[in-house]
């Protein structure tokens, strides 16, 4: 065989590569799979608008796969989107099947949005044992957890550590301040709900890593525009809207830096 | 001690027209990734790797792809992965060549008994295929070409980030180095966490 290869083309009997890759712990180039994680509006489309724009910003690739049942908007924001051909769960289940071998046999980096809640990962990764089975075939699992100051926003880290159903040694417990009201401090409104609660404690005493997520306080100017935040950084918008200001553009470059500062020990988890 | 056995007269045959009319040869790209795995596979370790500027390297240094052409970022990410897998599998052949099996058998020395139908060649009875994806790297939906972006001055103008990264991967990274989650027990975590929050407030002013 010619070691040619197009872009990636659609290829269901590409060979599995069970036997081609290094360790599960694995390096720094493993393939990623990472899976933002957590209920709905705790920021997880957010965080990863912001990951896969970090990435191209370096130059580097990623797939992105949004099965968000109930609200798949990345593709507003990203061309090459890949989505499931229906939200049934049959087609569900095949499709993201195909998705993790195609992931295997081409070793990118892969970043998947589920719905908040959705039951399918939780089937899935009890039926085949997700964490282990992407292991073994040299891709690295990162787990991401979108936390607001809720209580209840630890029920889905609970479901998936339980039991280990999904949670690989690369697991990142994401803070959101955005999701404070304006009136709480945040260190308050944190602390008494989620920083001493047992399955948060459990999680980060297994080895799970803890970032603060800080507050983009004109969110709006980005989403309003649908555009990325290094463009609205950079004061790029689409043709016929209205120009970001500096004062603005110097509040996301802050954002930008503090989120860089802020995920740097999760940074080799990052694509 | 015993004899190898003789190769098989028309095995030797079969190979060497195989030498002489064999498919085409592996890049220059491949076999370098290949002689220098053990080099890559570290530094790739390390450093993940970028490889739109890495492509441009591995062409500047004067390699190329099978059809004599610079390595594009995603041809130069497959070779390495190919090389890989070829290389894994090269190492574990002796634990592989056991067990080959002819196309009739179902197990070493178990021979499959043919099917009292013809339901085995009936491609309607064999399980479907896996789903097909159009799987491509995701690209920024920018749609109209965006305008021009005011100059900005300073390494912390808005911009310069965004801008070093584009153009030198990893250049815009900042400050504090990757910490170690096994090193860090949960109460040094929330200590972190609760600095980090602190430093975004304006402190009240100290009595002098």
């Amino acid at each position: 065989m010619v070691d040619r290869e197009p872009a990636m083309t659609a290829d269901a009997g590409s060979a599995p590569a069970a036997e081609t890759t290094t360790s599960a712990a694995g390096t720094a180039a493993t393939p990623l799979f990472l899976l933002p994680l957590g209920r709905g509006t705790r920021g997880k489309t957010w965080w990863v608008r912001w990951a896969v724009d970090r990435a191209l910003a370096r130059g580097r690739e990623i797939v992105i796969a949004d099965a968000d049942r109930t609200n798949a908007t990345l593709s507003a924001y990203f061309q090459g989107v890949v989505t499931p051909p229906s939200a049934d769960d049959a087609e569900m289940r095949d499709w993201f099947a195909a998705f993790v071998e195609r992931q295997i046999a081409e070793q990118f980096n892969a970043l998947i949005d589920l719905g908040a809640g959705d039951l399918i990962l939780k089937q899935l990764a009890r039926e085949i044992g997700l964490t282990a089975f992407l292991d073994r075939y040299g891709i690295r699992p990162v787990a991401v957890h979108l936390l607001g100051p809720d209580p209840d926003d630890l029920a889905y880290l609970h479901d998936v550590e339980q039991g280990e159903l999904f949670a690989p040694a690369a697991t990142i417990l994401v803070l959101n301040a955005a999701l404070v009201p304006r009136n709480r401090a945040e260190k308050a409104a944190f602390q008494a709900t989620v920083l001493e609660h047992p399955v948060f404690l459990k999680a980060l005493e297994r080895g799970a890593t803890l970032v603060w997520m800080p507050r983009l306080a004109v969110a709006h100017e980005v989403d309003a525009r649908r555009i990325a935040f290094t463009a609205a950084e950079d004061g790029k918008v689409k043709p016929g809207q209205p120009p970001i200001g500096p004062w603005n553009r110097q509040l996301i470059h802050n954002w930008l830096r503090d989120m860089e500062e802020n995920f740097a020990p999760v940074a080799h988890w990052l694509p | 001690m015993s004899r190898p056995p003789r190769q098989d007269r028309r095995l030797r045959k079969v190979l060497a027209t195989l030498r002489a009319h064999g498919g085409p040869a592996r890049s220059p790209l491949y076999r370098w990734m290949r002689q220098h795995h053990d080099a890559l596979a570290a530094a790739f370790a390390e450093t993940p790797p970028a490889w739109g500027p890495l492509a441009a390297e591995l062409a500047a240094v004067g390699l190329t792809d099978a059809d004599g052409k610079p390595p594009a970022a995603t041809n130069a990410r497959q070779t390495w992965y190919r090389v890989r897998r070829d290389l894994a599998r090269a190492r574990e052949q002796p634990a592989t060549t056991a067990s080959v099996l002819a196309p009739d058998e179902i197990a070493p020395a178990v021979h499959a008994v043919t099917p009292p139908t013809t339901a085995a060649h009936d491609p309607a009875a064999l399980p479907r295929p896996r789903m097909a994806l159009d799987i491509r790297p995701a690209r920024a939906a920018t749609g109209e070409p965006p305008l021009a972006a005011p100059a900005a001055t300073g390494a912390s103008a808005p911009g310069a980030a965004s801008a070093a990264g584009a153009a030198a991967p990893d250049a815009g990274v900042p400050g504090p180095a990757p910490v170690a989650p096994a090193t860090e027990t949960a109460a040094a975590q929330i200590r972190r966490l609760f600095s980090t929050i602190d430093a975004g407030k304006v402190p009240l002013p100290k009595i002098m």
